[in-house]
C-alpha cells in the first residue's frame, strides 16, 4: 500500500540523527548491514555454482526484502526480468561469456 | 594535417546513426539518473560503462559524455522540485532553485535551468575544442619529469580542494595512491601486496574499484536506512521563464559559465565548487542581491550555468594531457583504455579523427540536451515514482554484470564488494571518495613518469627540476600548498575564535 505524499514527507525528513536517537532501528539497521554483508559472500560463493542469471535473481528478491520493499510482486517480476536482459545483452550482443553454473544453462 | 582535413576525419567518423543514436540515448539516460536522488550522475557514468565494450570507441564514448552532460542537468531537477540533488553538482541550485517551487514557479526554475545549462554546456564545448588542441601541442613537449611534476600538482589540488577537510582528503588521495600499487612493479615485476594470489597481479581492476566505491555505498546506505529518500514532490506550477528572464540573467549565465570553464580545466575542482562560486559572484554582482536564497531566477541561473559549464571544460586536462578533470572523466578515461585509446597528447596525432568526432559530437550534445531536458521536466513525476528500493537492488545487480563483464572475472565482483564497503565506511567518516579514485588513476602514472625519469637520468633527482616546464608545475605546486595550508589554517583560527 502506497503511503500519502504527506506522510511520505514526514518519514522523508527524518534525518538520520533522529533515526539513530532510536536504539531499535539502529539495532535494527546494523542488522540489515549484516544481512547485506551475507548477501554479498554468498554471491560470491553462488556465482560459479548457479550461474549469474540464478544468482542475480536470488540476490534482487533478497535485497528487495532486506530494504523492505513495499511493491513485493513487482520485486519478484524485476527480479526475473532484469537479470534475463542483463544475460541477452551481455551474452549475446556484447559477448561475454556470462558464467552459467552447473545446474540450469540457458541458450 | 590540417585542421580541415582533421575535421572532415572527425565527421566521417562519427556521421553515422549509431553515434548520434548513443549521444541522445546517453542523455536520456544521464538525465534520468541524474534526476533520481542516490543515483549520481557518477553513478549512472559507471553503470553505463560496461555496455560500451562491445561498442565502437566513438559510439561508446559519446554515450558516455551524453550521460554525463545529461546527469549535470537532470541534478537539477530534483534538486529545485524535492530539495535534494540529484547530483553533488545541483547543491547550489537549491539555493533559490526550491524557493522559487515553493512559490509555485517550479516550471520557471527549471526552465532557466535548461537553458542556462544548455548555454553553459556550449561555452563549455567552444572551449575545449580551442584550448584543447593548443595544449596538447604543448604538452608535446612533455617527457617524463615534467608529466610527474603536472600529476604530481594535480593530487595537490584534488586532495586539497574536495571535502571539507584537507586531512581527510589527503588521507583518502593517499589510501588511493596505496591501493594503486597493488599489483607487478611497472619496472622490473616485483610482486606488490599480491599475497602470492595471481588475481592481484595485474592490479586492482579500475572499473571494479569505481563501481564499488560509486554505485555500492548507495546500496548499502539504503540498508541501514530505507526510507531515507522518500520526500515530496512539489508541482511546476504554471509559470514559465521568459526571454525577459533569460536576458535578465545572461551575464550571470556567462560569467558562470567561464567560471565553469575556468575551474572544470584544472584537474580536480569539478561542478560543485564551480556552481557555488558561480552563485556568490551572481549574487555579489546582481542589482537584486537581497532577493538571493528567497528565490531569484539569477541564482538557479547563475548555478546551473556554474556547473554544467564545467563539463566540457574538464575534458580538456582529459584529452590534452591524459589527467582527468573530475571523478566523471576520470571514469571516462577508462572508456578510452578500454577501447585502447590512451588520452593525453599523443591522441591528438595518433587519433586525430577520434577527438575531433568527439568535439562534434559535443557540440550537438548541447542541442540535444535541450530537447531532451524539455521533456524531462514535465517527465519528472514518473522518474520520482520509481520506487527506489527496487531500483537499488535492480542496480546491485547491474554492478555484478557490468564488473564482471570487462575481464570476465568473478575476483573482480569481489573487489567491487570490498570496495563498495570501503567507500561506505569512507561516507560515513566523511572521506570524500573523489580525491580516492583519482589518485588511484594518478598512481601508476605518476609512478611511471618518475621511474622512467630516474632510469633516464641514472637516478638523479635533478632530472626532476630540469626545465622550464618543470619548474612552472613546482611553483603551481607549492603555491597551492601554501594556499590550502592558509585557508585551512584560517578556517581553524576563526572556528577557534
Amino acid at each position: 500500500m502506497k503511503d500519502s505524499p504527506i506522510q511520505e514527507s514526514k518519514i522523508g525528513e527524518n534525518t538520520l540523527d533522529e533515526y539513530e536517537n532510536q536504539t531499535e532501528s539502529v539495532s535494527a539497521s546494523w542488522l540489515r548491514l549484516v544481512g547485506l554483508a551475507l548477501i554479498m559472500v554468498l554471491t560470491m560463493f553462488a556465482l560459479p555454482r548457479l550461474g549469474m542469471v540464478w544468482t542475480s535473481m536470488i540476490v534482487f528478491i533478497a535485497t528487495a526484502l532486506l530494504f523492505k520493499t513495499r511493491h513485493p510482486i513487482v520485486a519478484v517480476v524485476c527480479a526475473v526480468i532484469i537479470p534475463l536482459l542483463l544475460y541477452a545483452f551481455f551474452a549475446h550482443v556484447a559477448g561475454i561469456a556470462i558464467p552459467q553454473g552447473n545446474f540450469v544453462r540457458l541458450p | 594535417m590540417s585542421f580541415i582535413d582533421s575535421v572532415m576525419a572527425g565527421l566521417s567518423l562519427v556521421s553515422s546513426v549509431e553515434a548520434f543514436l548513443a549521444l541522445f540515448v546517453g542523455i536520456c539516460i544521464g538525465v534520468v539518473g541524474g534526476a533520481i536522488p542516490g543515483l549520481s550522475a557518477t553513478m549512472a557514468v559507471a553503470l553505463t560503462l560496461p555496455f560500451t565494450f562491445s561498442m565502437q570507441p566513438i559510439t561508446g564514448i559519446l554515450l558516455l559524455l551524453g550521460v554525463y552532460k545529461g546527469g549535470i542537468f537532470g541534478g537539477s531537477i530534483p534538486a529545485i522540485l524535492i530539495k535534494t540533488p540529484g547530483t553533488p553538482a545541483s547543491s547550489a541550485t537549491i539555493l533559490d532553485g526550491f524557493p522559487l517551487a515553493e512559490k509555485g514557479e517550479a516550471g520557471r526554475a527549471l526552465g532557466m535551468a535548461l537553458w542556462a545549462s544548455c548555454t553553459a554546456d556550449l561555452v563549455s564545448n567552444l572551449a575545449l575544442i580551442f584550448f584543447a588542441g593548443f595544449l596538447a601541442s604543448f604538452a608535446l613537449q612533455f617527457g617524463p619529469p615534467e608529466f610527474f611534476a603536472l600529476i604530481l600538482f594535480s593530487l595537490t589540488i584534488i586532495a586539497g580542494v574536495s571535502g571539507d577537510s584537507l586531512l581527510r582528503g589527503a588521507i583518502a588521495a593517499l589510501l588511493g595512491l596505496l591501493l594503486a600499487t597493488v599489483g607487478l612493479d611497472l619496472v622490473y615485476g616485483t610482486n606488490r601486496f599480491t599475497f602470492e594470489d595471481p588475481n592481484l597481479m595485474g592490479g586492482l581492476n579500475f572499473i571494479a574499484v569505481l563501481i564499488g566505491l560509486f554505485a555500492l555505498p548507495e546500496i548499502i546506505a539504503m540498508a541501514w536506512n530505507p526510507v531515507a529518500h522518500l520526500g515530496q514532490t512539489r508541482s511546476l506550477g504554471k509559470s514559465k521563464v521568459t526571454i525577459t528572464d533569460y536576458k535578465r540573467s545572461f551575464k550571470s549565465i556567462v560569467r558562470g559559465s567561464l567560471i565553469g570553464v575556468f575551474l572544470g580545466s584544472i584537474p580536480g575542482i569539478g561542478a560543485a565548487p564551480s556552481a557555488f562560486l558561480s552563485y556568490s559572484e551572481a549574487r555579489r554582482k546582481s542589482p537584486n542581491k537581497d532577493n538571493f536564497g528567497n528565490g531569484e531566477i539569477e541564482g538557479v541561473a547563475a548555478s546551473e550555468a556554474g556547473n554544467n559549464g564545467v563539463a566540457g571544460a574538464t575534458l580538456i586536462p582529459l584529452l590534452a594531457l591524459g589527467i582527468p578533470g573530475d571523478v566523471i572523466t576520470a571514469i571516462i578515461i577508462g572508456a578510452f583504455m578500454v577501447h585502447g585509446l590512451q588520452p593525453g597528447p599523443m591522441m591528438f596525432v595518433l587519433n586525430v579523427d577520434i577527438v575531433y568526432g568527439l568535439f562534434i559530437g559535443l557540440i550537438v550534445s548541447s542541442v540535444f540536451l535541450f530537447l531532451v531536458g524539455s521533456v524531462a521536466i514535465k517527465g519528472f513525476k514518473f522518474v520520482a515514482d520509481v520506487p527506489k528500493r527496487i531500483l537499488m537492488p535492480a542496480v546491485l545487480v547491474l554492478c555484478i554484470y557490468g564488473v564482471f563483464a570487462v575481464n570476465n572475472n568473478i575476483f573482480d565482483v569481489g573487489v567491487m564488494f570490498a570496495m563498495g564497503w570501503v567507500g561506505y565506511v569512507m561516507m560515513r567518516m566523511r572521506v570524500p571518495a573523489a580525491p580516492f579514485l583519482i589518485a588511484f588513476i594518478l598512481g601508476p602514472l605518476l609512478e611511471d613518469n618518475f621511474r622512467q625519469a630516474m632510469l633516464m637520468s641514472g637516478s638523479d633527482p635533478m632530472i626532476l627540476i630540469r626545465g622550464p616546464i618543470t619548474w612552472f608545475f613546482w611553483t603551481l605546486t607549492v603555491i597551492a600548498l601554501v594556499a590550502i595550508t592558509r585557508t585551512v589554517v584560517k578556517g581553524t583560527v576563526t572556528a577557534g575564535n
